[in-house]
């Protein structure tokens, strides 16, 4: 990848975003880290230029407030950095009954988990596409493969991801614009993430994955040119189940297996 | 239904209309959530005059400040009890990605997207008081092929399918039943009756439905608890081939649909804002 370009990652100060700015860095490519105000992005950014070799910088922004892509875009034209990878990773999630969680909850993840990243990718498509070769990575999840009840706002906002990747991937079909999706189960990103696999016991354990190695696997696979990036063995066999079983069938599994919990 | 209403938004043209006309027509109690200046008191009184409902109007744009919430406070403040609820609000419109100007995608986004599952999430407490419920949602036959050239509007469709399916799932237990209407192209508004009127063949003729004909089997369907409403012969076929083609067959019959979708831009019409 040629020097002088610059990767965009929103979300970049924990867990996988901060995991794959630092493996993006590692295959000599210069960062540029977006998270919210008051991370720690200052040192991020600094470790990775004095540890890789090579240019970093960094923007705080919320991305669900109005105007923040806006601010963005005005900080890449200002200093005039050349963007040939973006990286929508920024998301949160949420598991239980469809009513456990507010409006406003709601409405803060869908502005951030879809919202955000159309309109980033919206910003940033003409970019992409004067400095060839270039790549669009999109954060999906094992959820993004079927719909599953206890999931519904996150899990939709996930298949959101792959079905806007897909449709872009036509788009961009006969141009140097790769589209990925990366859908990776349960990662380890933090104390809280590690305790709670820790607490549902050996196979949930091993489904877990550490961000670092969802990273090194995504980068790799984004460099093959892989669409649908699938770490790790539970992302796998989900994915192929995805496509083997029926719908119907699926729906009564979905249900059992989310009934009896 | 006695003293519970039907609440619908996007009431005052389309397939809203149709549907609002449907449930009053069948002497359902209805309130209906338009935008401004649409004429939407004309409706509500034409509903209580023709079929002796009670019907009642909120003039608002959702995607003003906390819409949904002010479709909330609304039915708090005159204490309706709700038993339907239609998200039925939403745009359409497509061309290049890049080509569509961004406040576009915003709008898209939240009123196709973000403001039903807030309006279900602030109104479901209420639907659950009765002993049966029925939430219904507009999508479009597009959700079965995340579509180039529609990429945005496709997702949004592709979101509230899987989402109406989730729900479903988790509210098995209560007396809420969810439904989504997967309609083909509806003549809703000029551009698609003029685009209509131009078909010459047959066959081509044959892949548009009136609103009147798809708000019948979307109520039919919502009545009768089923989930998915696909009306019309055609698009059922479309479902189902594209459910059990590899996708990589189904982008290279259905991919170039809407590639020439740009000439709309060459005639001056950059996008369309078909409420449905």
């Amino acid at each position: 990848m040629k020097r002088e370009f610059y990767t965009l990652i929103t979300g970049s100060s924990t867990g996988i975003g901060k995991a794959l700015a630092i493996e993006c860095a590692k295959n000599n490519m210069n960062i540029l880290c977006i998270a919210l105000p008051g991370t720690r992005l200052e040192k991020l950014s600094e470790d990775i230029n004095r540890t890789y070799q090579v240019k970093t910088d960094y923007f705080f922004a919320d991305l669900t407030v109005k105007g923040s892509i806006t601010n963005i875009m005005q900080w890449i034209e200002k200093k005039n950095y050349k963007i040939n990878m973006l990286i929508n990773n920024a998301g949160i999630s949420c598991e239980g009954p469809f009513e456990k969680y507010s409006a406003d909850f709601y409405e803060h993840l869908l502005m951030l988990n879809t919202h955000a990243s159309v309109l980033l990718t919206r910003s940033l498509t003409k970019q992409l596409l004067e400095n060839r070769p270039s790549y669009i990575l999109n954060l999906g999840s094992v959820a993004s493969y079927f719909p599953m009840p206890f999931k519904a706002v996150y899990g939709s906002s996930k298949l959101f991801m792959l079905s806007f990747s897909k449709a872009l991937k036509q788009e961009f079909k006969n141009v140097p614009l790769q589209v990925s999706v990366v859908c990776p189960g349960p990662v380890v990103t933090n104390r809280h993430t590690a305790q709670s696999a820790l607490d549902k016991g050996i196979i949930a354990r091993m489904m877990h994955m550490k961000a670092h190695r969802v990273a090194r696997y995504a980068i790799k696979k984004l460099k093959k040119g892989t669409f649908i990036i699938k770490p790790g063995f539970l992302s796998k066999t989900t994915y192929y189940v995805s496509l083997i079983i029926p719908q119907f069938i699926r729906n009564i599994l979905v249900e059992k297996v989310f009934y009896s919990r | 239904m006695n003293n519970t209403y039907a609440l619908i938004t996007g009431a005052s043209s389309g397939i809203g209309k149709a549907l609002a006309t449907e449930l009053a027509s069948r002497g359902f109690n209805v309130l209906l959530v338009s935008k401004p200046d649409e004429d939407i008191d004309v409706l509500s009184r034409y509903f209580e005059s023709e079929y002796h409902v009670q019907s009642h109007y909120l003039e608002l744009d959702l995607l003003s400040d906390h819409g949904p919430e002010k479709v909330h406070e609304w039915i708090q403040q005159h204490q309706f009890k709700i038993s339907i609820l239609i998200n039925n609000a939403g745009i359409g419109g497509g061309g290049k990605f890049y080509k569509i100007p961004p406040e576009h995608y915003d709008q898209m986004i939240r009123i196709n997207l973000i403001i039903p599952v807030i309006l279900t999430r602030l109104l479901l407490p209420e639907l659950k008081k009765h002993h049966k419920s029925f939430i219904m949602f507009t999508g479009s036959i597009i959700a079965s092929l995340p579509m180039p050239y529609k990429t945005v509007y496709s997702s949004t469709k592709v979101f509230l399918k899987s989402f109406s399916r989730a729900l479903r799932s988790e509210l098995k237990p209560t007396a809420v039943s969810i439904s989504i209407g997967l309609p083909g192209p509806t003549i809703t508004n000029d551009r698609i009756k003029n685009d209509y009127e131009k078909k010459t063949r047959l066959i081509q003729k044959w892949g548009y439905a009136s609103p009147e004909s798809v708000a019948k089997k979307m109520i039919q369907g919502m009545l009768a608890e089923k989930f998915l409403i696909i009306p019309g012969g055609l698009y059922k076929m479309f479902f189902f081939a594209t459910k059990f083609m590899p996708e990589r067959l189904s982008y290279l019959l259905f991919g170039k649909t809407f590639s020439n979708i740009d000439s709309f831009h060459e005639k001056g019409i950059l996008y369309s804002h078909n409420r449905q």
